[in-house]
């Protein structure tokens, strides 16, 4: 191991360590019994995914088929042809465009307003950059040249996963402002003016991300798990074990300590027989 | 098809701005903002009593070969058959993109329809047979509406046969569909206070860094990313499912599984031990 | 390839040129359908004919009604003088209608006189109050103590109403601050007025004169496509004008003449048309008389004294004089319309008046035409002759018209006791239209009562004790006009467009109201508005519901009859007057040179700008949005000398030391030194009008000094100087007397060659590349 890269490894971790200790479950547990799984995401959470990729794939299809002008434009002429063909006119098209944005924003409201504490403080608590967390990304990119290189333990989502979420959070907040701000010209035309390339960029950021998070949960076998739980809400337990180590253990304790209501309370001094089961 | 154009007969022009109110009224334009339609004044120029003043009538110019076009994101901005430069309301977002790409400022942001507007030629009026708001109320004749095309309409005449100029520069040609005759010193005083901005042919730095960087840098990304995952999905393909795969450990606690969570860290573990 | 139609306004008045000429009166049936619909926006609109009252001017209109609102008002086509075309204000008509400061109903004052508080009350209180305090005047004081001020086409009413009740102090803006000076003379001369508007044949002209008549800014808008028509078709046109007009940017021969030198100028064309024998000595020996006295009399007056008076080149006056030599009978010498300027004015409008003469211009193409001997029936309370002159010296003011001087009423207003004690004001903003009006606050403050009727809560409105809302001119009806003063003689009607928008009622109505009140309606025979129009429709074949529907009706006229008829006491044209012997003016026109301005001061001249009818326009929303203020104009090397920057904050302080607001310089080559020059009408003072209110600076407030004209009364206003103070430091104007000039400028010639080429550094006008016609045929041979 180059030494300059351990080096960078613990500036790394002082630095994420600043910015957040790395959470330490009081017990270690024992890895789970195969067949056991972990309840990860409510239906809402379930149900909020598929919206969105619904709404991406919608606005997507629509906002590329309405930039038309040579100098700005993402998809060819064919495909706005054919987009065009389907919804009559580009009006139309401008039109479903913004209504679905704003449909959007309207089914993304009910979590921030009933379900502020629980959904966007909730997720912003997994969000969270750690050391591990660096560490993770900075081993993640050795491990290219070294792959026997071993891994910290990771939180409900991994680093990779987590610098995702923060360009989908960001780039949906700036999406969402400067959509409106366009659409419903909310502001001075300078304003308007740079909104436009603003909405732009923020799409292209999420549509290339989009891209990696497609194909992790479609093609990877080793995320399959976590693509199964957008449909069933549960993660294998052996497979959180191994994943996101610490999560798993937070359950778990959480469990104990009547933080969070398990399907099966594990009683105090739970062996691995006791892990909540489905 | 007919071809549209207007000319100005500066020697008949006094300025009085009815042409402007028609518009206004007409086409229900806010009465603060900048126009489709307008006259400015160019005070007298030179020393006294070798003066000469103009009034520029300006308008839309439909031209030929028009900047605003290409800088419309949606393609709200469009070129009729009869050369008429529209804006498709439906389309239009606001961007003001072509407001900053005539040369002649023509185009402005209509803030109760919060869509930029513009002179159309009264193209609903025409289309049904009527000459322009501003046309038909001026009170000294001096704008002249109809087909270049026609050779017994009176802008033919007074384009093609009596050089009626256009207001252009070496620097902005962009074929204007608006003309003006009359008296050359008029003329050229208009020229001078009133040329085409050669800066305002494109869109405002918005739309240029969209289109030079951000786009460009877009496909990059895209590419990339793209290229990256391909190269992953054939190397998963050569490898089969062994790549990234998720390999259960054995059932029951084994050493030989790495393990997963680092031991507690001296500064918690009083609190783990209390528990 | 179906041919689209060509839309441009010239084909437009090719045909009607042609339809006008084909018809008889009136029109044939199939050109007006029975309903007519238009469309504003994406909706059917009823299109209503009437006639504009943004102005005087009376063109025609059209508006838009929507579901009962008036969406938009545009020219009406049919009109014949006007053609379609309406001027910015009228346009902007609309915003008069919705102004959101309108008068909603009558108003009693509350609180004192001037302050402008007022209480609505109903409409039967106000009349009856109003009724009441005319009775006591009347009564206690004579009916002379009744006073009026009338300005608009509805005045006509009330002003029949004041003969009815026996007073003769009545006065009207448009005579005495307007029209005065030339309505004296050219009844003195010919007989007749030269008409409103003015018989002026500009379009046949070979020759155009214009003294000081801005042309072009005064949006007259018949009058303009005329003045534009005949200059395309070659006239050559001579603006005598000591500022650069727009106008003026389009003559052939500009003469930047000194203020208040015309009659000069004037005397030395007529020295040398009769000198060089350039008159039309056959017309004049059968129509004129004293033209041997003439001669005598303008004999001393050559070209040298006028340079030296005007400050125009010699050269020029006679070039001028030889141009009118050559074009005659075809010199449209323009009689001017305000006319009231140094107080020797009606002998500057008979020496005009006298060169039409000359020139035989008087009833000839080109000239001065006649106007058509159109007659309505007339409601016996319409106001007969002029009434005798009560309250001003029986020895002044002889050939005054509608009735009696401004200044005259004022002053019987305050003097002691005084022989006026109430007014009654219809329309007529006192306060910024007559000079002096910081006396005429004074008067409105003494008298026992002030009855305003108005549109607007116009500054004058605020010294009312009860205010009478009228409707505007686009919610009332205001009888049957007969335009004789046309070529093409019509009748028109104004009606409303949209039913009142708020709780006003028509000038017919208002009067109707008074008189009741005043317990003597019995003069009266007719309701309403709708009856009078009908007793005016009585003596012709036409109806009122025909009207109404067409708008206008067109009527023969014979503008150049065979042989002019002269009204004059001898039924020629009068060069020499023996009517103005009598009454001991001269007889032939005389020369007064202008008082020299006081060191370091500047003439106060007011002009005006087409996008408002001075005080009246300035709360429209949509004017107001284009101009709204007045620049004080100054010569630029002058304002230069002064320490002056375009642009300067000032202040103006005139003569009496009465100080403008803020005023804005604007320094331009394009004016003679000697003068400030700004537009007329701003500076509203009228709190109640919001928009307008202290928008730009009053050159009236400044004007508390005012020449009378001896003949008419007409008050001549551009007799006050001023000084510019910037930051309260006054600044001396250096004298500065540019040498006798003129420019000429043969426009045809330089119309003639090609566009400037264009050039690689500067910028340049293109002409486009020629393009075949689309059809194979060969193009129509040139122009």
């Amino acid at each position: 191991m180059p030494a300059t890269a351990d080096r960078v490894e613990r500036l790394l971790e002082r630095v994420g360590r600043v910015l957040a200790p790395p959470a330490v479950p009081s017990r270690r547990f024992p890895p789970p019994r195969r067949g056991a799984t972990l309840r990860k995401h409510d239906v809402a959470v379930i149900w909020l995914h598929w919206f969105n990729a619904v709404v991406w794939a919608l606005e997507l299809l629509t906002g590329g088929a309405l930039i038309v002008t040579g100098r700005y434009h993402i998809a060819p002429a064919w495909f706005q042809e054919l987009v065009v063909a389907v919804f009559g006119s580009r009006a139309h098209l401008l039109r479903f465009h913004v209504v679905v944005g704003v449909l959007w924003v309207a089914g993304m409201l009910p979590y921030a307003v009933f379900g502020f504490r629980r959904y966007v403080l909730g997720f912003f608590r997994n969000l969270r950059l750690d050391a591990d967390d660096l560490v993770w990304l900075w081993r993640k990119a050795r491990s290219l040249v070294s792959p026997s290189l071993p891994l910290p333990p990771q939180g409900a989502y991994n680093a990779g996963q987590k610098l995702f979420g923060w360009v989908v959070v960001a780039a949906t907040l700036v999406i969402i402002a400067t959509g409106f701000v366009t659409a419903f010209h909310l502001g001075p035309q300078w304003l308007v003016a740079w909104c436009v390339p603003l909405h732009f960029v923020a799409v292209a950021a999420v549509f290339a991300a989009l891209f990696v998070h497609i194909y992790m949960a479609a093609f990877m076998p080793n995320e399959r798990p976590a693509f199964f739980s957008m449909f069933t809400g549960r993660v294998d337990a052996r497979y959180a074990y191994h994943h996101h180590a610490k999560w798993y253990h937070e359950v778990l304790d959480d469990c104990l300590a009547g933080r969070r209501t398990c399907d099966a309370p594990a009683p105090e001094g739970a062996d691995a027989d006791q892990t909540p089961r489905s | 098809m007919p071809r549209y154009g207007m000319v100005i007969d500066l020697d008949r022009c006094v300025g009085c701005g009815a042409c402007v109110l028609a518009c206004e009224t007409e086409w229900q334009t806010p009465p603060d903002t900048r126009r489709r339609d307008w006259v400015t004044e160019i005070p007298a120029q030179g020393v006294f009593p070798n003066v000469e003043r103009a009034v520029y009538v300006g308008l839309c110019n439909h031209c030929d070969r028009p900047t605003c076009l290409s800088a419309c994101p949606t393609g709200a901005t469009y070129q009729d058959d009869a050369g008429r430069v529209l804006v498709d309301e439906a389309l239009c977002i606001g961007c003001g993109y072509c407001v900053h790409a005539c040369p002649y400022q023509a185009r402005f942001f209509h803030p109760v329809k919060q869509k930029v507007d513009k002179c159309t030629f009264c193209a609903p009026l025409v289309d049904r047979g009527i000459a322009p708001a501003c046309t038909r109320t001026c009170i000294a004749d001096a704008r002249i509406f109809g087909d270049l095309e026609d050779p017994a309409s009176d802008v033919h005449r007074l384009v093609y046969l009596e050089g009626a100029a256009r207001l252009e520069t070496p620097q902005v040609s962009i074929g204007p569909n608006v003309y003006y005759r009359g008296s050359p010193a008029k003329l050229e005083l208009i020229l001078r206070h009133h040329p085409p901005d050669p800066d305002r042919t494109g869109p405002p730095p918005a739309g240029s860094l969209w289109e030079r960087v951000l786009r460009p840098a877009m496909f990059a990304v895209l590419g990339l990313t793209f290229l990256g995952q391909a190269a992953a999905f054939f190397s998963q393909l050569v490898q089969g499912e062994k790549f990234g795969r998720f390999e259960p450990p054995p059932d029951e606690p084994d050493d030989a599984v790495p393990e997963p969570l680092p031991p507690p860290r001296p500064e918690e573990q009083d609190h783990a031990g209390h528990r | 390839m179906k041919r689209s139609p060509t839309l441009s306004r010239r084909g437009f008045l090719q045909l009607s040129a042609a339809t006008a000429a084909a018809a008889a009166v009136p029109r044939s049936a199939a050109a007006d359908p029975l309903r007519r619909r238009g469309r504003a926006g994406d909706r059917e609109a009823a299109l209503v004919p009437s006639i504009c009252e943004m102005c005087f001017w009376k063109c025609g209109i059209r508006g838009k009604v929507v579901d009962g609102r008036l969406v938009r008002i545009e020219g009406n086509p049919d009109h014949p003088l006007s053609r379609g075309r309406l001027c910015a204000r009228g346009n902007a008509g609309i915003d008069l209608l919705y102004d959101p400061d309108r008068l909603r109903g009558p108003l009693e004052r509350v609180g004192p006189r001037g302050q402008g508080r007022f209480r609505p009350i109903s409409w039967d209180e106000a009349l009856a109050r109003v009724g009441a305090e005319f009775r006591r005047v009347i009564d206690t004081y004579g009916p002379d103590a009744l006073a009026f001020f009338g300005h608009g086409t509805s005045a006509k009413y009330p002003l029949s109403m004041m003969e009815h009740l026996g007073s003769r102090t009545v006065s009207s803006a448009s005579f005495f601050q307007c029209r005065g000076p030339r309505e004296a003379a050219y009844t003195i001369t010919f007989g007749m007025t030269p008409g409103s508007p003015e018989r002026v044949d500009l379009g046949q002209a070979r020759a155009i004169v214009l003294l000081g008549t801005h042309l072009g800014e005064n949006a007259h808008v018949s009058q303009v496509a005329h003045l534009a028509d005949g200059l395309a078709r070659g006239a050559t046109l001579v603006v005598v004008d000591p500022r650069y007009s727009v106008v003026a940017s389009k003559a052939d021969w500009w003469l930047p003449i000194r203020p208040g030198t015309d009659t000069a100028l004037l005397l030395a064309w007529i020295h040398l048309v009769i000198e060089r024998k350039l008159y039309d000595e056959e017309y004049v020996v059968r129509y004129a008389t004293g033209f041997e006295r003439l001669a005598e009399h303008v004999r001393p007056f050559d070209a040298r004294w006028a340079e030296a008076q005007t400050g125009i080149a010699a050269s020029a006056i006679e070039a001028t004089a030889e141009l009118f030599g050559a074009t005659r009978p075809a010199v449209a010498l323009h009689p001017g319309r305000q006319t009231a300027w140094y107080g020797n004015d009606t002998q500057r409008a008979r020496a005009v008046a006298i060169l039409t003469a000359l020139l035989g211009a008087w009833g000839r193409p080109g000239g001065l035409f006649y106007p058509s001997p159109l007659q309505l029936g007339a409601c016996p309370c319409d106001p007969k002759d002029d009434p005798a002159q009560p309250l001003c010296p029986e020895d002044q003011y002889h050939f005054r018209q509608e009735g009696i001087p401004t200044h005259c009423i004022i002053e019987n207003s305050l003097a002691d006791p005084p022989p006026v004690r109430a007014w009654l004001v219809w329309g007529q903003n006192l306060l910024q239209s007559a000079p002096y009006p910081q006396r005429t606050a004074e008067a409105l403050k003494k008298l026992d009562f002030v009855c305003v009727v108005d549109i607007l809560p116009t500054e004058i409105t605020q010294y009312a004790d009860i205010v009478l809302p009228e409707s505007t001119y686009l919610e009332r009806y205001d009888g049957v006009f007969a335009e004789r003063n046309a070529q093409q003689p019509f009748l028109a009607l104004r009606q409303p467009v949209v039913p009142p928008v708020h709780d006003t009622r028509d000038g017919f109505a208002i009067t109707r109201g008074i008189l009741e009140a005043v317990g003597r309606s019995d003069c009266l025979p007719c309701a309403s508005i709708e009856e009078f129009i009908g007793l005016q429709l009585a003596k012709t074949d036409i109806s009122f519901e025909e009207l109404r529907r067409k708008g206008i009706v067109e009527a023969p006229g014979w503008p150049f009859p065979e042989e002019p008829k002269l009204y004059t006491d001898s039924g020629r044209i009068e060069i020499y007057s023996q009517a103005l012997a009598e009454k001991q003016f001269p007889p032939l026109p005389v020369y007064v040179p202008p008082e020299r301005n006081p060191p370091g001061m500047l003439r106060l001249i007011a002009g005006r700008t087409p996008y408002h009818s001075f005080a009246r326009s300035l709360n429209n929303r949509r004017l107001d949005a284009h101009v709204d203020d007045n620049p004080v104009f100054v010569n630029d090397e002058q304002g230069r000398a002064m320490g002056l920057v375009d642009g300067d904050r000032v202040e103006l302080e005139n003569q009496d030391q009465v100080r403008s607001g803020p005023a804005v310089v604007r320094l331009t080559p394009g004016l003679r030194p000697g003068i400030a020059y700004t537009w007329h009408g701003f500076g509203g003072r009228s709190p109640a009008l919001r928009r307008g209110f202290n928008r730009g600076w009053s050159d009236n407030t400044l004007t508390t000094r005012f020449a009378v004209d001896p003949e008419t009364g007409a008050s001549g206003m551009r007799v006050n100087f001023v000084r510019i103070l910037r930051d309260g430091v006054p600044l001396e104007a250096p004298e500065l007397e540019p040498p006798p000039t003129a420019v000429f400028r043969d426009r045809k010639r330089e119309a003639a060659a090609p566009p400037p080429a264009p050039a690689a550094a500067t910028p340049a006008a293109t002409a486009p590349p020629p393009r075949p016609p689309a059809d194979s045929a060969p193009p129509k041979g040139g122009c």
